[in-house]
């Protein structure tokens, strides 16, 4: 189910494994990411539920990181059409997406602060000041990845 | 050109270097003057409108289950492409890279020539109902938000070819909103001149980190893969030297 707007999870467990919080590498998730409106960075905080678009990007606020969105923009087929009545199919070029944005020593110091770890995303568009974009962010969810090492295999890097 | 290889240089090189942008100035503005499959409306169209043929993240293709990226390889065979219409039109005439790292960058956004020069500061579009053709625009962020070097840096120890792509995107992604306006969608953003050496910046660094890393460090699956509509598989542009180009200073790193 898709959320719109400003996301905030709900705290998540940290599944560490024997490595405990040693590990080489954290990456946090955002998948079913929709791509198909306007371009947006997306700030993430962790455990900063009140971050907002004025938040200063900071590790001291939870700030664990940035991703992107190229948005698509203009769709002949949509001209008209309200975005909310689009249907995009698994193989269709707008398709949802992920990224994967490498946060290793944020989630660790979140980490050692307590097992559960809440994302918030803030989505911004760029500016000076950064101007709110919270109608551009639509997104299935958000996950933390802890890599125990750094060899990373093609299995663990499916394509975003 | 040096021994058939046609060498790609920086802006701020070509800028530094008297009648350094002359060529592809020539290049560029014929292309926007012309209306058939030579033209610049006809070639950035095939990115995004009217005919969005580019490949972003990792998707299915059609008929495909898995999802698979080509990003990179996709791009690199549709800078070839457009290179050798621009060389048809001036043979002297190389993509140009912007280095959006540089201290350069950093201090003035989008370099001087692509900032005033009437060829290079805009491109034609059709029009897209309900706006009537017209130049591109842009709308550039603070400089102080463009990518540093050391976010380049920090790609290059990734090993894993799906991995380092994944974040090199998320890189050039942020440029494209940086850079705003009608560089900052998909449909557009072919349409502004910038367009041509941001992509050269980011495959210039893909092949910085196959010297690095294997210029043939790609998952066995990707080969195969054609890069419609170029007439060229994923196996072919590995290696751009058979390509006939070379990035100027190919060992240096970035932000230099």
């Amino acid at each position: 189910m898709s959320v719109k707007g400003r996301f905030t999870s709900p705290p998540l467990r940290l599944n560490l494994g024997p490595a405990g919080l040693n590990f080489a590498r954290a990456d946090i998730e955002v998948y079913g990411l929709d791509q198909s409106g306007p371009s947006y960075e997306g700030r993430i905080f962790l455990n900063n539920p009140r971050a907002d678009a004025e938040t200063p990007p900071l590790p001291e606020n939870g700030y664990a990181g940035s991703f992107h969105v190229y948005g698509y923009g203009i769709w002949p087929g949509d001209i008209g059409k309200d975005r909310e009545t689009r249907a995009l199919q698994s193989d269709d070029i707008r398709a949802p997406i992920r990224k994967d944005v490498i946060a290793t020593e944020a989630v660790r110091a979140a980490a050692t602060r307590g097992p559960d770890i809440s994302i918030t995303i803030v989505p911004v568009y760029p500016g000076n000041p950064p101007r709110d974009a919270n109608e551009a962010l639509k997104l299935e969810g958000a996950r933390i990845v802890i890599h125990e090492d750094d060899l990373f295999s093609d299995e663990d890097a499916i394509p975003a | 050109m040096a021994n058939g290889i046609t060498i790609r240089s920086s802006i701020e090189s070509l800028e530094n270097t008297p009648n350094g942008l002359d060529a592809l100035r020539d290049g560029y503005g014929k292309m926007q003057g012309i209306s058939d499959n030579r033209g610049w409306i006809y070639w950035s169209g095939i990115h995004g409108f009217a005919q969005f043929m580019c490949w972003h993240h990792g998707r299915a293709g059609m008929g495909d289950l898995v999802p698979y990226d080509l990003f990179l390889p996709w791009h690199r065979a549709y800078l070839l492409y457009f290179e050798h219409t621009v060389r048809d039109q001036n043979n002297d005439a190389a993509l140009p890279w912007w280095d959006w790292t540089s201290d350069n960058a950093h201090t003035i956004g989008i370099p001087n020539s692509f900032a005033t020069d009437p060829v290079l500061a805009s491109g034609p579009m059709p029009a897209i109902p309900p706006d009537a053709a017209r130049q591109t625009n842009r709308s550039s962020a603070d400089p102080g938000g463009l990518p540093t070097a050391d976010d380049v840096n920090k790609l290059m120890s990734l090993g894993n070819f799906v991995d380092f792509s994944t974040q090199l995107q998320d890189i050039h992604d942020s440029v494209h909103g940086w850079v705003s306006g009608d560089m900052g969608v998909v449909a557009t953003s072919a349409f502004d001149p910038i367009f041509w050496s941001h992509h050269c910046m980011i495959d210039r660094i893909w092949c910085l980190w196959q010297l690095q890393n294997g210029v043939n460090n790609i998952p066995a699956d990707y080969l195969d893969k054609a890069l419609a509509p170029f007439a060229l598989t994923v196996q072919g542009v590995l290696d751009i030297n058979r390509l006939g180009y070379e990035y100027a200073d190919a060992l240096v790193t970035v932000g230099t």
